[in-house]
């Protein structure tokens, strides 16, 4: 709990400062890999060469049962990885907010309707629904986003409720009422400026969990073969005999990418929320 | 000229868990009044007494337990939308804490920006009206780029009148409004609203606990206790 | 003895339109277990003062000169240092209530968790000396009040819980931002005695801001008086309100109701170019020739300090 009455106190926040330092950092190169992914790779992850090549000068991490080059492989997967992540996470926060700020702002009637929608949603067993969905539809990667997106606003949709409800009491909300603003006015320019603080780091989370989720569907064999995800990856890393045999550079690096993607995104979302809470007490 | 009026008629408002009757508890009961063009009513009454509720009813924020507000003799539940709109331009109100009644993510010029354009005043004139407006209520042009923050107490409070007094309201209500202010500044705030009041006829619902304040400004003083309005003479 | 002494504090805020002097040069000492008043207009700087004292401010703020507080410089401590000194040997009651105040967790909670905190207490225990220190603090029902959240609160309830924060550890200095703001007299006058006894149990000292010239003259040992960023007069109370020094102390007392408010003339000054020459010169009605250009230097006369050409 926040020490109450001193509202604008810092606390230690050096060793903080240094971790939300490495995860910006880890975010930003996972970044620019994606975004020149075919400046920066070596190769074209299509293009084939000897295929169960160990790590060499030429191949650094070797090359798969295609012969594809694994290490280009890897940075084109951050794009896929990122795309999916963001995409879904777009989606689903664009929901969660608009849920979240009509059912914060209106309350009764269409707060009853729209949270009863969210509580429905969250009900839901997500990851079967959505193993089943891909085993049926076989989707490309863009449903794969779509379907995340769809599933995984509930939560961001509540805390912006909760936020909107606290702030659409503040004096300076009435005040826009009072002198005759409209409701889409003090929606977009007196709550959402005030809520967005939080809508952020949630945003990062489900950056994450989207991540995640594309990356076990993938590896179930579930995702789309057309997009080499770090998922797919794995995955055919496992059903080609690379682990069977043992060949690490395959299986290890993707592996270690989603670690540290999602750890470090997470971390960003983390490090954002304790600093709207920090500010929390002045603004 | 018919006179404008804005009248309350039995006013209840009950806290707590609305469906049982029990653990609800009134804190208004039974009020009425009404406030003419031009005149000012003062109510007083303690901390907690519920006069800032009654505030927001009047001024058709908060809705009534029971009762009514009536602008111009129609109740305000059974306005068309012009009449609505005319109404929520012309009865204003001021709140007690200055901080909270700006947007904290706006500058004080976006606050006052947006006023303006919702009024329709012309681009080319809003710098104008703006800095009258500044000038009225005694701020420097330099608050503009602030956010509220980074205002004292009394400065915020400057800028809310500011923004209401823009409208021309025909009625405020003000809640407290030079709690914030030092008494040099009170001085000058509350001869300005007289001044207003005499200029452009506006009516006054001045909410105080300050009993010289309420009898400087008043013409009719009540007193607001356990949730009952009594008028003194 | 003096607890706290000021030197030179000068508090500068880095805006969009140019730099504001929200403090200037301002020195004064506050003895212990004295209460001193800081009054003035709204805006010159009366709360950037107290927040410096725990370096509360935002970001924006730059501050030079010395706060000290028994050996140490208050402006050069750690947070972690600082962190120690707030609540527990000096605390502050900010003005505006509403904000103060965590809006998710209930009053009493609030309360209780600083005694958890700081003073190891049990719950149980804490929650006892929670309920107790709101019932001081006039609420009729204090049970009823240690279960509500702030927004069930009015401003003036929501005040009376801050100042039982404040209270709550016994700080050796209490900071006291407006407390009585927005409550009515029969309550200010219940909560600036309680105020009072707990100070004098506590032998702490109180540095009061306010507006309320009758709590200042009621309460206070020593009143300083601030304008546009300097303060131009410190006196012992029943010396300042008897007969002011100051043309603006003058004017100030003009504008209490006794007299029908009659306003000072003219407008507060900018705080980003302030008045050249003495600040108050363009509003003062006994302003010599000198005043518009130079600027008055602190003095001491008897027993006071004052800012202005009249008394050199
Ligand atoms: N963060 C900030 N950025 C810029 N200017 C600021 C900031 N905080 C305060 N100020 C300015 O500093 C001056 C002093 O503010 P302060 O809050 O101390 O006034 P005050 O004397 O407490 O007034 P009041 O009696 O109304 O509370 C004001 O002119 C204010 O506009
Ligand atoms: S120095 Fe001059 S202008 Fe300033 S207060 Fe004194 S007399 Fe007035
Ligand atoms: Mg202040």
């Amino acid at each position: 709990m926040k020490k109450p009455a001193l509202p604008r106190q810092n606390g230690s926040a050096q060793k903080k400062s240094l971790s939300s330092l490495l995860a910006v950092v880890l975010f930003l190169v996972f970044f620019i890999l994606a975004l020149c992914a075919n400046i920066i790779a070596p190769h074209d992850p299509w293009e084939r060469f000897d295929p169960y090549l160990p790590p060499s000068v030429e191949h650094w991490l070797g090359t798969n049962d295609l012969g594809h080059d694994i290490l280009s492989e890897l940075i084109y997967g951050s794009r896929v990885s990122l795309l999916v992540g963001l995409g879904a996470a777009v989606l689903a926060t664009a929901i969660g907010l608009c849920v979240g700020l009509f059912a914060g702002y209106y309350k009764g009637v269409t707060d009853e309707i729209l949270m009863g929608i969210t509580d429905v949603f969250l009900m839901i067993p997500r990851i079967p629904l959505i193993i089943l969905l891909a085993a049926f539809l076989k989707p490309s990667f863009w449903i794969i986003a779509l379907v995340i997106g769809f599933l995984w606003w509930t939560s961001t949709a509540r805390v912006v409720r909760s936020k909107s409800l606290q702030v659409s009491e503040m004096n300076f909300v009435l005040s826009s009422k009072c002198l005759g603003f409209s409701d889409k006015h003090i929606i977009f320019t007196d709550i959402f400026p005030n809520i967005i603080q939080i809508v952020i780091p949630k945003f990062m989370l489900t950056v994450a969990a989207a991540m995640i989720t594309e990356a076990s569907l993938s590896f179930l064999g579930l995702g789309d073969p057309s997009m080499k995800s770090w998922g797919m990856m794995i995955n055919f890393a496992f059903t080609k005999g690379g682990l069977i045999n043992a060949l690490w550079w395959w299986f290890i690096p993707p592996g270690l990418c989603i670690m540290f993607f999602v750890y470090s995104v997470v971390l960003l979302g983390y490090s954002l929320e304790e600093k709207e809470q920090a500010v929390l007490g002045i603004s | 000229m018919f006179s404008l009026s804005l009248k309350a008629e039995n006013i209840s408002k009950a806290y707590g868990n609305g469906r049982s009757s029990k653990k609800r508890r009134y804190v208004l009961e039974d009020i009425s009044f009404e406030v003419q063009k031009g005149e000012t009513l003062g109510i007083m009454g303690e901390s907690g007494t519920g006069k800032t509720t009654l505030g927001k009813i009047v001024a058709g924020i908060e809705k009534a337990t029971r009762g009514e507000i009536f602008f111009a003799g129609n109740s305000i539940e059974e306005l068309s939308k012009i009449d609505y709109a005319r109404f929520r331009k012309k009865v204003q109100i001021v709140f007690q804490n200055p901080e909270g009644s700006l947007n904290p993510k706006k500058t004080v010029e976006k606050s006052f920006q947006q006023v303006l354009e919702l009024i329709g005043i012309p681009t080319e004139k809003r710098g104008e009206v703006l800095l009258d407006m500044l000038q009225t209520v005694g701020l420097s042009e330099d608050f503009l780029c602030r956010y509220p923050h980074q205002l004292s107490g009394g400065q915020n409070q400057k800028v809310a009148l500011g923004r209401v007094l823009l409208l021309e309201p025909d009625f405020i209500i003000l809640d407290e409004p030079t709690s914030a202010l030092d008494i040099s500044v009170q001085a000058q705030i509350l001869h300005l609203l007289k001044e207003w009041q005499a200029q452009k006829e506006i009516g006054y619902i001045l909410i105080s606990h300050e009993r010289e304040i309420i009898s400087f400004m008043a013409d009719r003083i009540a007193v607001l206790k356990e949730g009952r309005l009594a008028f003194t003479s | 003895m003096s607890c706290l002494h000021i030197k030179h504090l000068t508090v500068t805020f880095e805006t969009l339109m140019g730099t504001v002097v929200a403090v200037d040069d301002v020195s004064f000492d506050h003895e212990s277990k004295e209460t001193l008043a800081l009054v003035g207009e709204t805006g010159c700087g009366k709360s950037v003062i107290a927040s410096s004292i725990l370096k509360l401010l935002p970001d924006n703020a730059n501050l030079s000169g010395e706060i000290l507080y028994g050996d140490k410089d208050l402006l050069r401590l750690s947070e972690r240092e600082l962190a120690d000194i707030r609540g527990q040997e000096i605390s502050i009651i900010f003005q505006n209530p509403t904000l103060a105040l965590n809006p998710v967790y209930r009053i009493g909670d609030q309360i209780s968790e600083l005694f958890r905190v700081h003073k190891r207490a049990s719950s149980k225990k804490s929650k006892a000396y929670a309920t107790s220190l709101l019932g001081r603090m006039g609420f009729k029902d204090p049970e009823h009040a240690f279960h509500m959240y702030p927004s069930q609160f009015s401003e003036g309830m929501n005040q009376r819980v801050l100042i039982a924060l404040a209270l709550a550890l016994h700080p050796k200095i209490i900071i006291a931002d407006e407390p009585t703001k927005g409550l009515d007299d029969q309550l200010k006058e219940e909560i600036l005695k309680e105020l009072m006894k707990i100070k004098e149990e506590k032998e702490s000292s109180l540095f009061l801001i306010t507006h309320d010239f009758d709590a200042a003259r009621n309460i206070a040992d020593r009143v300083a008086l601030m304008y546009c960023g300097q303060i131009v007069e410190i006196a012992l109370s029943p010396d300042f309100f008897d007969e002011p020094f100051h043309p603006y102390a003058r004017g100030l007392l003009k504008s209490l109701p006794s007299h029908d408010f009659a306003p000072i003339p003219g407008a507060s000054p900018s705080m980003i170019s302030p008045p050249e020459g003495c600040r108050f010169h363009p509003r003062c009605a006994e302003r010599l020739e000198v005043c518009s250009h130079e600027m008055p230097e602190p003095i001491k006369k008897s027993g006071r300090i004052i800012r202005c050409f009249l008394y050199r």
